[in-house]
């Protein structure tokens, strides 16, 4: 085996499997050294920034949710509080916690989807959810059923399940009466102590004992789980304003992929996501998220990132305990939205979408119309991330054949959940002439 | 499980060109089959698909396909119950899981219905905002009249009898 590790080694996957669009992953190993690791994302670019331009400042929230169909929330979200920074407004107490429920609903969705469907099948020895299907057929249905339940909230304050339509600058279109929730409440607690399973079964998987150590970038809240406030800080220090993202990130393109990769201005790159969420704000995770991710053994200082799973059901529960909260103590709105009007502004918006920091910029004209707009989601801010971890986990794996290297590499890039259509959005011309 | 349960379930994204064909072939649909056949119209995410191919004995779905070898317009029958739907056919969702998907879960799962039958229409333009295309508009209203001849309709000018 020593033999083959110093021979040049090529692991080339054209369609990555698993992940949320079209990417590939190129490996190139020479004398035991990794030469090159690239994640490529050719998914062809989404023009949403440019499509933008001209648009009034109320179009934002119903444009972005159509870059992605697995998190439209967390765009909508972005894109309000965003306006919101611009113009001025501050949302009433009962709206945002209804935008809070709004993002669990999301939240829940997502990460059911990822961890039973698309990550746990690394774990277990399958080609994929439907081969696992075939001998696990009730963890199958458990995680159907908890996407079923995220599905629920959505549809109901957002209009439908996928692209929901109820979410505007300034609140929502329309808000739901008491009696319109609470009959979700049975089927989030149902989902509740699903989710109480899927952490007890996802930390007894075999982890492999890799870690790193990362920069974390998250969100930062002194009384609450992030979603959409805070400020973005990191475990290394960073603790700055949302305004202040562009002045200390940077993206640059690279010519093999269609998504820009970002890095923190003269440090490097940095993980964002569950890891990063959870390391920076495990004291306000719900009494029992805290206690089940005792029981799991891995705390904020995880930095493994296979046993992001774990994190993400930690997540999981976290959120349809506070879904269930928000339900039980919802007093609706005196008004589903307050007026907003438009005058020349910048605005700033960064959520947590489920795989992490979502940065939105407006400029906004007089008549409210978008001068210009920047988006930034968490699959290209990772993306550096990503081949960094191939970098440094792959020499550990020479000893595998190429099949077993091959699917570990893939497997790492699946810790992050990528999401390629979000990822392949930006527009870029460069025009030389004489 | 309500024993003969029906389903006629129309995919695909209504602002996406030809990918809107389903939804419009079950929304005619609609006002021709009595009220014992539930009509759905949907984006295609898998676990709400799942979920009614267990609650029925036959279901039929219909969505637009992308072949890249047939003519558009091109009208296709699968029996899901046959075997896995061809790979390349329906690669249309954003979703993550979407309709061959879903097949295949429910299938691993036991719950695929008695009668699975899945039409496919080859579609031509699938840009956003554009309007479907006059092919596959034709090829709309041919459908209707197969799935109504399969749901056991008889056609007698214009009018549909059970």
């Amino acid at each position: 085996m020593r033999a083959n590790a110093m021979a040049r080694k090529t692991i080339k996957v054209n369609y990555m499997a698993r992940v949320e669009g079209e990417a590939s992953l190129k490996v190139v190993i020479r004398d035991g050294k990794v030469e090159i690791a690239e994640f490529n994302i050719f998914e062809p670019p989404r023009f949403f920034e440019a499509m933008l331009r001209g648009r009034n400042f109320t179009e934002a929230p119903d444009i972005t949710a159509r870059i992605c169909g697995i998190c439209p929330v967390a765009y909508q979200m972005s894109a309000v509080y965003a306006m919101e920074n611009a113009l001025g407004v501050v949302i009433p107490e009962p709206i945002r916690l209804l935008r809070r429920l709004l993002y669990c609903g999301e939240w829940i969705e997502s990460h059911g989807l990822h961890i039973y469907m698309l990550h746990a099948p690394d774990f277990l020895g399958y080609e994929n959810a439907i081969a696992m299907a075939a001998d696990h057929p009730e963890k199958v249905q458990q995680g159907l059923t908890l996407k079923k339940a995220g599905n629920a909230i959505v549809n109901l304050l957002g209009g439908r399940e996928i692209h929901p339509i109820n979410v505007r600058v300034g609140g929502f279109y329309r808000v739901p009466r008491k009696r319109e929730l609470q009959p979700l409440l049975e089927q989030l607690k149902q989902a509740r102590e699903l989710a109480v399973a899927t952490v007890n079964w996802v930390s007894g998987f075999d982890f492999p004992d890799f870690e790193r150590d990362y920069e974390l970038v998250a969100l930062k809240s002194e009384h609450e789980y992030p979603f959409c406030e805070g400020r973005i800080a990191s475990n290394k220090g960073l603790d700055i304003g949302i305004n202040e993202y562009d002045a200390c990130f940077e993206e640059t393109h690279l010519a093999r992929s269609n998504a820009l990769q970002s890095h923190i201005r003269g440090r490097g790159s940095y993980l964002c996501g569950p890891m990063a969420r959870f390391a920076l704000n495990f004291d306000q995770l719900s009494p029992l998220a805290r206690q089940l991710a005792g029981e799991s053994r891995v705390g904020p200082g995880c930095r493994n990132p296979y046993q992001s799973i774990v994190i993400r059901a930690i997540e999981l529960l976290h959120v349809l305990d506070e879904a269930v909260h928000i339900i039980e103590n919802y007093h609706p709105p005196e008004t589903p939205a307050i007026e907003v009007t438009p005058h020349p502004a910048t605005g700033y918006g960064a959520t947590e979408a489920p795989r992490g920091l979502l940065y939105h910029r407006y400029r906004l004209e007089q008549d409210g119309s978008i001068a210009d707009a920047r988006i930034v989601p968490p699959t290209s801010q990772n993306q550096a991330c990503m081949e960094a971890d191939l970098e440094t986990f792959i020499p550990g794996w020479l000893d595998l054949n190429d099949a077993d290297l091959q699917w570990r590499c893939e497997q790492t890039m699946r810790n992050y959940d990528p999401c390629i259509s979000c990822a392949t959005h930006f527009l870029r011309l460069e025009v030389d002439r004489e | 499980m309500k024993p003969g349960k029906r389903y006629i379930i129309g995919l695909g994204n209504p602002q996406r060109g030809d990918d809107a064909a389903g939804r419009i072939v079950a929304r005619q649909l609609r006002c021709k089959v009595d009220n014992a056949v539930h009509i759905i119209e949907h984006d295609g995410e898998a676990a709400a698909l799942i979920e009614w191919l267990s609650d029925a004995d036959m279901v039929i779905l219909i969505d637009a396909a992308c072949s890249d070898t047939d003519p558009p317009g091109f009208i296709r029958c699968i029996d899901a119950n046959d075997g896995p739907l061809p790979a390349n056919l329906f690669n249309l969702s954003s979703h993550g899981l979407g309709l061959a998907a879903a097949i295949e879960l429910a299938r691993a799962m036991g719950k695929l219905p008695a009668t699975c039958l899945v039409y496919s229409i080859e579609g031509k333009q699938f840009d956003l905002g554009r309007p479907v295309s006059s092919t596959v508009h034709d090829a709309i209203q041919q459908l209707e009249l197969i799935i109504l001849q399969e749901l056991g309709y008889t056609l007698d000018c214009g009018q549909n009898h059970a």
